[in-house]
């Protein structure tokens, strides 16, 4: 495997910053990738590199151009690990040795664990192929001995294939190279907070961690939702049951990356308050926790015609059709609030090809319900072309962060019906000491709640003047405190106090090249 | 939101193992006998004419014969071992309709295998017009012999096979006898012997087609997927050509060594070492078909259940049971029918100056009968060992050990033709002992890494990614690392 010769970090660093991101930018448009492109956008004077970190290869063109600060886009495949299966010479007793270690990161994590990884992988000697023995009888010794330390009781199939995409993922991420850069900054927990983390022991330079979601806490919403994990482990009435199953194992290593990243970071960012609760349950230090909340660029929004009261009703859902949206409760109060409002429309602005199944579930509920004249799904928009046709925007999801479409529904004077998830209440209610108050942006509702939805909707579209007031009040709000000059900004002083700051002292045993 | 999530959806799904199929090894051992059923008949045919025509046209008949089974069952081996695998795949994905087009797919690759190997034998030995066309027309069926027999060996229909065999010797003794009576020579003897094999064929592909009577669209596609099947498994294909090679080729050494001679009809044999070690190869049939038995009855069951085992979600603990209960069963059985297989062995080598004397041959045979009989039961080892290769997917293996087998017996046998008469023999036998021991070795392993090559060594999931991601890397296409503006 080729390895880049600033491994042992020698010579000068190829940029300023190395992003690490997972899933998103530059290929997947939606809030983390325009944030990230907004942030490298904010910064034109710093240089950046990108390690974008994948399962596979990526069929789909970018979605996003490289602004002229970016120095290198490298991508790192998660589950492309593994050379022909064969035969490699490891000596049983390192390859046991090897698997508690790797138990040990895959459960607890840990700064300490995964360097424990990483000069275990270096005590197997400077020729060790792991790719090699990724296929290797050693491997299979391996999974044995995890499986009879963590889950014995449960499907040894369902455990191998998680073990596989767990284990390949991390020595994917254990043994790229890396760029050289002042300062690290990944943009989640995960694997890309892992590599970041090996960077920050491996290289001593700093590493910030932005935080949008709780990366744990959506692997943990998939894995509910993910039927194909058999219950293999019947555990019946008993509420202390010691045995674990497959969601357990996924969820534990999520937890354990992220305590990982955590443990390795010199600063954590977040959006919001909320989302610290979270982190410092996973061993995050709150010495390093601080807040940088979103800003968009308001004058691109301000300017844009509002939607009057000649217009056909309108209300808009802007986002990707996926679950995490619960595009199917947006769907279930425009039924229920057509019977106030039968002229009414209900848009569902964003992407409906990232998870056909449930596309195509919520275009049977439109049929099912009889909506077809009042719910469309109108795929990828640009919302600056259609937030003059919107009365009320609406976010029904069950997880987000600091979403992006509030603030420029906002910024556009669009009052906006929100679940109470990330920092949607903060953004439509006003903070508790926010001097003078500026009143209610839209409304704040209970999570899969048509009722309280339509209810909610029906109360701006049936008063003109609440509506306007709102739509105002939001627009003033995000104004003052979410503009991106003042995110900008922050991020500036964080990149400049950490490039200037000494290099730690390394934890990582640098193989001998 | 950032995050891959591993798409767990799809791993979830992913549960792919090597999809080993029974019926497959099944055929690997039903397609091991033929050779036997070569000697059978023509045992029967010697026994009965050899006082009404004499030794000389009874040679080159038999010539012929020889000639005809072991040049089809060596050439048209690749084809046969790749469409027997292919019919498993097949009828594993519930597909029986592509076992037509794949059955008539392999007579046409087997006839164009075959067949340039005949016009070779005709050029070389400059055989006579009568001679060369009986040569023809019996490797040829013969060549379609092995095909359809695989194909009934992978449905395990036994009672056609049995029965298409039995009925088709019958009349191909009849016809020989009756062609020999009426005053033909060799030729025609051999082309009387042709009929009966015809009717064998015929009764074979009949049953076949009464097994699988979904009607075939195109027959180019039949002769494409072999085509293609030849290249994925080219292992195995290779494997059972210096398989069969090998069980023939200390004959070969002999024919063309100074102990070979001519028949009047122009081709060489080796009378003295021909006879005597077809004779002590017969005793391997009995073996044979005890481990035949054994496969249909316990071992499938258990077979069946180490796979059922993984497939619904069984721990690993009953994986491992699953495992040790297939080996342990498997293995000592192996064990046992050897062991009767040795005492067999024992009887014809202790008897062997009554046999030579009840056959009359030449009193220097005994030797060769006895190391013969020796050699039987390593290869006995040797061909259920390398069943067991196939079984459990070890292409690889199982080409590594015929190759060995056919470099060592054509090595030992050249030696042992030039140390003279008291060696002949040996070297087969010294063939079969190491390779056997070698075989046993390799089969013992399989079952004990059976659970790593069930998940990843031989799980085409992973093997297949692993390779397609190799190609990428020697095209420089993989991009673990791709520096530049995306």
């Amino acid at each position: 495997m080729t390895r880049w010769p600033s491994r042992a970090q020698s010579g000068a660093p190829e940029c300023d910053v190395c992003l690490v991101v997972e899933g998103c930018y530059p290929y997947v448009p939606g809030g983390v990738s325009a944030w990230i492109d907004w942030l490298i956008r904010s910064q034109p004077t710093t240089t950046f590199s990108i390690v974008s970190l994948w399962p596979r290869p990526v069929a789909t063109p970018a979605r996003y151009a490289l602004p002229d600060n970016v120095s290198a886009l490298h991508h790192l495949y998660l589950q492309d690990f593994g050379r022909r299966p064969g035969r490699s010479h490891l000596a049983s007793g390192s390859v046991s040795l090897l698997a508690d270690t790797l138990g040990e990161m895959v459960t607890q994590g840990g700064a300490s664990a995964l360097a424990s990884v990483a000069r275990r992988l270096a005590g197997l000697g400077p020729r060790r192929d792991l790719e090699a023995i990724f296929n290797s009888p050693a491997a299979w010794q391996m999974v044995e001995r995890m499986y009879a330390r963590d889950m014995p009781y449960s499907s040894f199939l369902h455990y191998f294939w998680a073990w596989r995409a767990l284990l390949g993922g991390l020595f994917a991420t254990l043994e790229t190279a890396l760029p050289r850069a002042r300062i690290y900054h990944t943009i989640s927990t995960g694997y890309a907070g892992l590599l970041a983390a090996r960077a920050r022991l491996e290289t001593g330079r700093p590493m910030i961690l932005t935080e949008h979601g709780i990366y744990t806490n959506e692997r943990r919403i998939e894995l509910l939702m993910a039927d194909w994990i058999a219950d293999n482990v019947d555990k019946g009435h008993a509420l202390a049951d010691p045995r674990a199953d497959l969601r357990d194992l996924w969820v534990r290593a999520f937890e354990a990356y992220a305590r990982t990243c955590y443990e390795a970071a010199d600063e954590v960012v977040t959006l919001f308050e909320e989302n610290q609760r979270a982190e410092r349950r996973l061993g995050a230090d709150p010495a390093k926790l601080r807040i940088i909340a979103n800003g968009i660029d308001v004058a691109r929004f301000a300017a844009l015609p509002r939607a009057s009261r000649q217009q056909r009703p309108t209300i808009a859902l802007i986002g990707r059709v996926v679950p995490i949206k619960d595009v199917k409760t947006f769907i279930a109060a425009a039924d229920l609030l057509r019977r106030e409002v039968p002229d009414l429309r209900a848009l569902v602005m964003g992407a409906t090809d990232e998870d056909p199944v449930y596309a195509g579930e919520c275009r049977d509920l439109v049929r099912d319900l009889g909506l077809d004249g009042t719910v469309e799904l109108t795929g990828n928009v640009d919302i600056r072309q259609r937030l003059g046709e919107v009365h009320v925007a609406v976010l029904t999801s069950l997880s987000e962060s600091q979403p992006l479409v509030l603030l420029e529904a906002g910024a556009a004077g669009v009052p906006f019906v929100a679940t109470n998830v990330g920092l949607c209440r903060e953004i439509v209610y006003g903070r508790a000491d926010e001097t003078p108050h500026l009143g209610a942006g839209g409304v704040i509702t209970g999570l899969v709640d048509p009722v309280g939805v339509a209810e909610a909707i029906g109360g701006l579209l049936g008063d003109e003047t609440r509506r306007q007031a709102a739509g105002r009040a939001l627009e003033q709000r995000v104004r003052t405190y979410y503009s991106s000059e003042r995110a900008a900004s922050a991020y500036s002083d964080l990149y400049a106090r950490w490039a200037a700051a000494e290099p730690a002292p390394r934890r990582f045993p640098v193989a001998a090249e | 939101m950032a995050g891959i999530g591993f798409e767990l959806r799809r791993l979830g799904r992913q549960e792919s193992l090597s999809s080993l199929v029974a019926a497959f090894g099944h055929a690997a051992v039903v397609a091991a006998g033929p050779w036997i059923i070569t000697i059978l008949s023509l045992a029967a045919i010697t026994l009965s004419m050899e006082p009404v025509i004499g030794r000389d046209v009874l040679a080159t008949f038999r010539a012929i014969v020889i000639y005809a089974f072991a040049l089809s069952l060596v050439l048209a081996a690749p084809v046969t071992i790749v469409a027997t695998r292919l019919v498993a795949d097949a009828l594993w994905l519930r597909r029986p309709e592509a076992v037509r087009p794949l059955l008539f797919g392999a007579y046409v690759l087997a006839i164009a295998s075959v067949a340039p190997g005949v016009l070779g034998l005709v050029v070389y030995f400059e055989l006579a017009a009568g001679i060369a066309l009986a040569l023809a027309s019996m490797s040829l069926v013969v060549a379609l012999i092995w095909v359809a027999l695989s194909f009934c060996g992978a449905v395990r229909d036994y009672l056609g096979v049995t029965l298409s065999f039995l009925i088709g010797l019958v009349v191909g003794v009849v016809s020989t006898i009756g062609a020999a009576l009426a005053g033909g020579d060799a030729a025609a003897m051999a082309l009387g012997f042709t009929c009966g094999l015809g009717v064998t064929f015929i009764g074979l592909t009949s049953r076949v087609l009464v097994t699988f009577p979904a009607p075939m669209p195109s027959p180019e596609a039949g002769i494409l997927a072999i085509l293609g099947g030849l290249g994925r498994y080219r292992d195995l294909a290779l494997g059972a050509l210096l398989g069969t090679a090998g069980v023939w080729v200390d004959k070969w050494v002999f024919w063309l060594s100074d102990a070979g001679q001519r028949v009047s009809g122009g081709l060489l044999h080796a009378p003295i070492y021909d006879s005597a070690m077809f004779i002590a190869s017969l005793v391997i049939v009995p073996s044979l078909a005890a481990f035949v038995v054994r496969l249909e009855t316990g071992f499938f069951e258990r077979y069946q259940r180490y796979y059922g085992t993984i497939r619904t979600h069984g721990t690993l603990e009953q994986i491992e049971a699953a495992r040790v209960r297939l080996a342990g069963y498997t293995l000592d059985n192996f064990v046992l029918i050897t062991v009767t297989q040795v005492g067999i062995a024992a009887v014809l080598i202790l008897m062997g100056p009554l046999i030579i004397d009840a056959l009359s041959l030449q009193f220097s045979q005994i030797a060769i009968l006895r190391f013969g009989a020796l050699a039987a039961v390593f290869h006995f080892i040797l061909i259920v060992a390398s069943s067991m290769l196939v079984f459990f997917d070890q292409r690889r293996l199982f080409l590594l050990l015929s190759a060995g087998f056919l470099g060592l017996n054509a090595a030992l046998t050249l030696v042992t033709v030039q140390l003279g008469e008291d060696y002949y023999g040996v070297g087969y036998f010294l063939a079969t002992l190491v390779t056997s021991f070698l075989a046993y070795h390799l089969a013992v392993r399989t079952f004990e890494d059976l659970n790593y090559l069930t998940f990843i060594g031989n799980n085409p999931s992973i093997r297949d990614a692993a390779l397609d991601r190799d190609r990428r890397r020697r095209r420089g296409e993989l991009a673990v690392n791709t520096l530049g503006r995306g």
